[in-house]
């Protein structure tokens, strides 16, 4: 009876076998790497949003205000031209002054309720994200990576404590934290820059530890401790070098993350203060006017859709082609 | 088993003292308490109100003793009174809390329903039609902004055609269409992430020697799938369960503020607005304690799915 069906496992395995090959190589392949264009277009989308962020650079594109009122364009909609009358004064002003005389704006993505041009919004949004994002991941993998480190390498009660200090961290929804923070402290830029900070780093430790918990125990670790090395320069020299294919896949996939965080407060009313336009921000002054204005909201949430699904894309593909172990862990 | 509940039971207990102890050093962090309390540029104190109001808050005391105190407080429910209205906090959470719990039920349901059968399919029928659906519709539940997606909701089927409700919880059977917005807003990113994860560990259940075994032997298709591979692959969206609901404290949060839902997540958001600090502090703790709950109920059902957890 076993001699029969061991001789059958041995032809059904002769049989998949060539599946099973097939099959490992389609799993490597990224979440939805099958379609080549994809990765192209999600790079493109995060290009053209390099740009919007990049306008300091090539001036007033638009000719519009981020923050400046214009209570004649309320509302304004999508594809028409500023007021007329503000322009003639405008054009009036620059007669006098003998300055080149500007082209009447034009509202691309239509104008807020303060008759504020929404393009130009975005644009300014979008300078605000990337500042805020690259200071609090920055700050965050640093900070994760260190903690995640020393965690890992010393190991005991020090790893045991450090753990269990993350665990208490992970109890209270970030969101909550958040909003507490803001009844303390107000609402700032610096107080949204120290909340993404404390959102970025977790993710940053449990993997970092797990990789330098292997790592620790690898003979030229062991080999430097045997020369006499310190323990800092073991940790910088021999182990932060091998995490760092880590450390940059985690950032990535962590940035979407925290743009939608961001959004999210923003929208909740606590994010950055008006009358900075934040993404977030921007989506939940739109809500009065859904009616008459559903632009307000619909632009500025298009943005944020596809600059988190261009980046949790690209992230993934990192991920798959620079550490897969990593796969079932973020 | 035991030993593992035990453990678990006994690092339960340990976060919520870290909660309480997070909670209140933020609320002694500005200093003095009562600038949280009566905000500078308000109409201002006298005196002796200012120093009856520390009275009444302890500050009198040593800041260990004002700790005992406080945590004596919440545990027997106490949680002072909100800024606004002089209402009990316990009053309002217990009055507010069905109205959450319900939504995340009803949510909860619906994210299992699209995201585990989705994810099944498209394991299965890997690189056909569904498949390219399920995983379009994961990229995007999981990039979408929540309070956009119920923006965008409310205008198409609230203002332009006018089928369901923008707002609010309505009675009785009428009440049910009330549900149907918020409850897919919330149900949208955690079946994008059942989805994800469901396939994934379809396809590496329907790609183990077993089921491969189970095939060359000639069981049904059908059999193959939903006995040998679907009941293994239900490990890993189990354990995500906990972390889904958990998600949905943030969720409730945000949707709850889009669709005016009188639960936890909205009052937090208005006394956060109104600079409620008890009531704020209140929902935390609520909050912190649900995440306990759920975590402790998921480790309970995973020690039980998963016989390997009982004897580690």
């Amino acid at each position: 009876m076993a001699t029969e069906v061991s001789r059958g496992d041995v032809t059904a395995f002769a049989v998949v076998g060539r599946a099973q090959q097939k099959n490992r190589a389609q799993r490597i392949m990224s979440f939805m790497g099958d379609w080549p264009i994809l990765p192209l277009l999600m790079l493109g989308i995060l290009i053209v949003m390099a740009l919007l962020a990049g306008t300091p650079f090539w001036g007033n594109v638009t000719g519009f205000n981020p923050e400046l009122p214009s209570l004649s364009d309320r509302n304004a909609s999508i594809n028409s031209d500023a007021d007329l009358k503000s322009w003639e004064r405008a054009v009036a002003r620059a007669e006098k002054k003998g300055e080149p005389i500007p082209t009447r704006p034009h509202f691309w993505l239509g104008a807020d309720q303060f008759g504020r041009d929404i393009l130009t919004r975005i644009m300014k949004g979008a300078q605000i994200s990337l500042i805020i994002l690259t200071i609090a991941v920055t700050v965050g993998m640093v900070f994760g990576t260190t903690y995640g480190v020393a965690a890992g390498y010393f190991g005991g009660y020090l790893d045991e404590a450090l753990m269990r200090a993350l665990d208490v961290y992970f109890s209270i929804p970030f969101i909550l934290l958040a909003l507490v923070a803001v009844i303390v402290f107000g609402q700032s830029i610096t107080v949204m820059l120290v909340l993404l900070a404390l959102l970025a780093w977790p993710p940053f430790v449990r993997n970092v530890r797990a990789e330098v918990l292997s790592l620790k125990e690898r003979e030229y670790v062991a080999a430097a401790r045997a020369t006499g090395a310190s323990d800092v320069w073991i940790m910088w020299k021999h182990i932060v070098p091998n995490v760092i294919n880590t450390v940059i896949v985690i950032a990535t996939l962590r940035v979407g993350q925290l743009i939608l965080a961001e959004a999210i407060l923003s929208f909740l009313g606590a994010g950055v203060p008006p009358p900075t336009p934040t993404w977030g921000a921007m989506v939940a002054e739109g809500r009065d006017y859904l009616a008459s204005a559903w632009w307000i909201s619909f632009f500025p949430g298009v943005m944020i859709f596809l600059l988190v699904m261009s980046l949790n894309f690209i992230g993934d593909w990192f991920r798959d082609h620079f550490d897969p172990r990593l796969r079932n862990n973020v | 088993m035991y030993k593992f509940l035990l453990r678990r039971l006994v690092f339960s207990i340990f976060t919520l003292i870290g909660a309480t102890i997070i909670v209140f050093t933020l609320s002694r962090v500005v200093g003095d308490p009562r600038l949280l309390y009566a905000q500078e540029g308000g109409y201002g104190l006298s005196d002796q109100a200012w120093d009856d109001l520390g009275v009444m808050l302890g500050l009198d005391k040593p800041l260990v003793v004002q700790y005992a105190l406080w945590v004596g407080d919440v545990v027997s429910g106490d949680l002072g009174q909100s800024l606004l209205g002089r209402v009990d906090v316990s009053k309002l959470i217990i009055q507010k809390t069905p109205n959450t719990l319900q939504l995340g039920l009803v949510s909860w349901v619906i994210a299992t329903l699209i995201g585990v059968p989705l994810g099944v399919l498209s394991a299965v029928r890997r690189g056909s039609f569904w498949d390219y659906v399920g995983r379009g519709f994961a990229l995007l539940g999981q990039a979408a902004p929540p309070f956009w997606i119920g923006i965008m909701a409310i205008l198409l089927f609230a203002v332009r055609l006018d089928l369901l409700p923008a707002g609010g919880k309505g009675e009785g059977i009428g009440g049910l269409k009330n549900f149907i917005l918020p409850a897919g807003t919330l149900g949208l990113a955690a079946s994008a992430n059942y989805l994800r994860l469901t396939r994934s560990a379809m396809l590496e259940i329907l790609d183990s020697e077993f089921v491969k075994l189970a095939r060359a032997k000639g069981v049904g298709t059908q059999m193959v799938i939903w006995k040998h591979a679907f009941k293994n692959a239900l490990i890993p969206p189990l354990t995500l369960s906990a972390l889904i609901l958990v998600g949905f404290i943030t969720g409730t949060v945000v949707v709850e503020t889009v669709f005016t839902w009188p639960g936890l997540g909205r009052l937090a958001v208005t006394s956060t607005n109104e600079n409620d600090f008890p009531v704020m502090t209140g929902v935390v703790l609520v909050f912190a304690l649900m995440y306990v709950v759920i975590n402790l109920i998921t480790d309970l059902t995973y020690a039980i799915v998963d016989p390997r957890i009982r004897i580690g």
